[in-house]
């Protein structure tokens, strides 16, 4: 997507759709910001180039949904027009400010949200040309709402370089222990059949559900935040939670009876890959609750 | 097997897989933009699946996820900081009895004023109106159709003050109002028909409230001393309001016989109010703040919203979103017929449809 388009490619993209973009370009109002229809074609041609699929409606699609405003004044933006950098400022500034706050929660923020303007405005490599961060921004949402995702992503790669820097001996040792009645081999072969069953089960689920099981087991968030994030009454998160681990659970007791295994024998694979799986723990990316303020509560009944 | 314990056990199973699961190269994770996208319901439900199947095992993206959601509820508080404070408890509770003091006194000032001007009705529909201070038309003579009408409208008094206040909102939305013919009885045409005397005299004997804003053009154009009193009224017609859901509401357009009112408001949340008995309806995947809303009938009415939303009834009773011509906030909507609709976005574009939607052009 750095690349420069290629002209052929470009060319018959911007002439089939000459007509939607022509609207999208007067609806935007580029032409008041200075902004040449050259250039808002290009920064709709990458967001085109960013779409899983080509096909002409996702396209269209696009085209229709783009936030064509903002992404005039991320063009004028990127080429570096001081009259939006003044507007932008204003606007945005505050957002910036603001989302920083609220992803880390401490004196960070402004640091975190600082850092930002440099890529933002773009930086020179050498004696090559200026590339600006606004430059990846394709209109698909609102401006604010592509600062945040940056902020954010800004954050937890600092914080998961943070992880990284960790000594493994930090990892706690204890929870190592193994039960001495129960020989290594069995253990392993436990550990590998709950894994690939478990596996299994979650690969049926849908994506959806496997995020929610993600959130709330993974991340321990809780059943409000999980319905904040994907615009859901709380007891529906419940609800499709407890679905969602019920058919995992019975997937991988049936895949494990189906290989012979009493329940006492299925009891005793729990824990063996409890106890195998424990070491995973020092492995972990940060949570989703990364400058979250957990609340407590909002379990769901099993 | 104890189920409950293997649900335990099970549970500490799912937790250290799905962590474990994490484990993944940072190249391969969805854009900034496209979570950005997601979180604004901008994708298809395609691509919406992809990044959930992404974000399902990939802890940095769902914290991104998870971040994001919070800078942008941390902002929408910061809009709303007015609002959370409104409602912190003791304050509620002060408010609420505020409240209630207040629409106490009103019943009692309209029952009051139906009460009081009882007599002098009468006494106006017994005696000739000569008195150029009123300049009240006097009734029609015995024998012609007018004189079949009660001297009162047939209307439930506890219903008078929300009928009053959509004749009146019906009239601000219509103007001119339609000739009348004859005394009806229904509240909404005997608004509608104020202009003619006859109709002026039966709204004179209905209650001056109700004929409010007819009333007005009437005693404006007669002359009358009703006037003054007919702008008090006509200052009092609000749209009736919610109190189970506070603060949702963002307006409420009145459709043109006075039957229905629809009322718009935040995450797509829309009423219909027939006789002050109200419907909610909350139209599935829509969860856009509603600014503006036009109905040309009784059933058809578009209603428009943030992102781009456009909605429409052609029934009354069943929604559906409109292909919209833009992504902008829509922020004005004036529907002409179930087809026929101009929307203004927030960026002054206006956009017309003569089709139900399938087509706009920019005016």
């Amino acid at each position: 997507m750095g690349s420069p388009p290629a002209r052929d490619e470009f060319d018959e993209l911007i002439d089939r759709y000459a007509a939607t973009i022509a609207q999208v370009y007067s609806r935007s109002g580029a032409d008041a910001r200075r902004v040449t229809r050259a250039t808002f074609n290009e920064a709709l041609y990458r967001g085109i180039c960013a779409l899983p699929d080509s096909s002409s409606a996702a396209v269209e699609g696009y085209l229709a949904s783009v936030h064509a405003a903002d992404l005039a004044l991320g063009c004028a933006l990127a080429a570096g027009d001081p009259s939006a950098w003044e507007e932008f400022i204003t606007l945005y500034r505050p957002i910036l400010y603001a989302a920083a706050r609220a992803i880390t929660r401490d004196e960070s923020s402004r640091e975190l949200a600082d850092s930002l303007w440099a890529d933002l405005y773009g930086i020179r490599a050498g004696a090559g040309e200026r590339r600006s961060l606004l430059t990846y921004f394709h209109g698909r949402s609102s401006l604010a709402g592509w600062l945040r995702a940056v902020i954010a992503r800004r954050h937890i790669d600092s914080v998961r370089a943070q992880r990284f820097d960790q000594p493994l001996d930090s990892v706690e040792a204890g929870k190592l222990a193994v039960s001495p009645d129960h020989s290594q081999s069995d253990r392993e072969r436990s550990l590998a059949k709950v894994s690939a069953a478990l596996r299994d089960a979650l690969t049926v689920l849908k994506p959806r559900d496997r995020m929610r099981l993600a959130y709330y087991y993974a991340d321990g968030l809780t059943l409000k935040e999980i319905g904040r994030l994907l615009n859901e009454r709380e007891w529906t998160v419940s609800r499709r939670l407890k679905s969602a681990r019920e058919s995992a659970r019975k997937w991988v007791e049936r895949s494990l009876r189906s290989d012979g295994l009493s329940p006492a024998q299925i009891r005793q694979c729990y824990n063996d890959a409890i106890e195998g799986w424990s070491f995973d723990l020092a492995i972990l990316t940060p949570p989703a609750s990364v400058g979250m303020q957990q609340k407590p509560g909002g379990s769901f009944q099993s | 097997m104890a189920t409950g314990e293997n649900n335990d056990r099970f549970d500490t199973l799912l937790t250290h897989r799905l962590r474990a699961g994490e484990f993944r190269d940072r190249e391969q994770c969805c854009e900034a933009a496209a979570l950005a996208a997601y979180y604004e319901h901008a994708l298809s439900a395609a691509e919406s699946d992809r990044i959930e199947s992404h974000l399902a095992g990939c802890g940095a993206c769902r914290a991104e996820l998870a971040m994001l959601a919070q800078a942008a509820t941390d902002a929408l508080a910061v809009e709303t900081g007015l609002r959370r404070w409104w409602f912190s408890a003791p304050v509620g509770f002060a408010i609420a009895g505020a409240i209630g003091v207040i629409v106490a006194v009103g019943l009692g000032r309209e029952y009051y004023q139906q009460e009081a001007a009882q007599p002098m009705r009468l006494a106006m529909q017994s005696a000739p109106a000569t008195s150029p201070a009123l300049s009240v038309p006097k009734l029609p003579a015995a024998g012609s159709p007018i004189s079949q009408a009660p001297a009162r409208v047939e209307v439930p008094r506890r219903r008078q003050p929300a009928l009053r206040r959509f004749a009146a909102e019906r009239m601000r939305a219509s103007s001119p109002p339609p000739l009348g013919t004859s005394a009806a009885l229904s509240i909404p045409q005997l608004a509608a028909s104020a202009p003619g005397p006859a109709a002026a005299g039966a709204a004179i004997s209905h209650s001056a409230g109700i004929a409010a804003p007819g009333a007005g053009t009437m005693a404006a154009a007669s002359g009358g001393a009703l006037s003054e009193g007919v702008q008090a009224e006509s200052s009092r017609a609000r749209p009736v309001p919610y109190f189970a859901k506070p603060g949702w509401a963002h307006g409420s357009t009145v459709s043109p016989d006075g039957s229905v009112r629809w009322t718009y408001g935040s995450k797509g949340q829309i009423a219909r109010y027939v006789t002050n008995a109200a419907t909610f309806v909350r139209i599935p995947g829509v969860t856009s703040d509603l600014n503006s809303a036009s109905a040309p009938s009784a059933s058809v009415c578009w209603i428009v919203g943030n992102g781009g939303t456009v909605l429409r009834t052609v029934d009354g009773n069943h929604w559906a979103a409109i292909n919209s011509p833009s992504s902008a906030n829509l922020v004005s909507v004036r529907a002409s017929s179930a087809d026929a609709a101009i929307v203004t976005a927030t960026d002054g574009i206006r956009y017309a449809t003569s089709d139900g939607g399938h087509s706009w052009q920019i005016q």
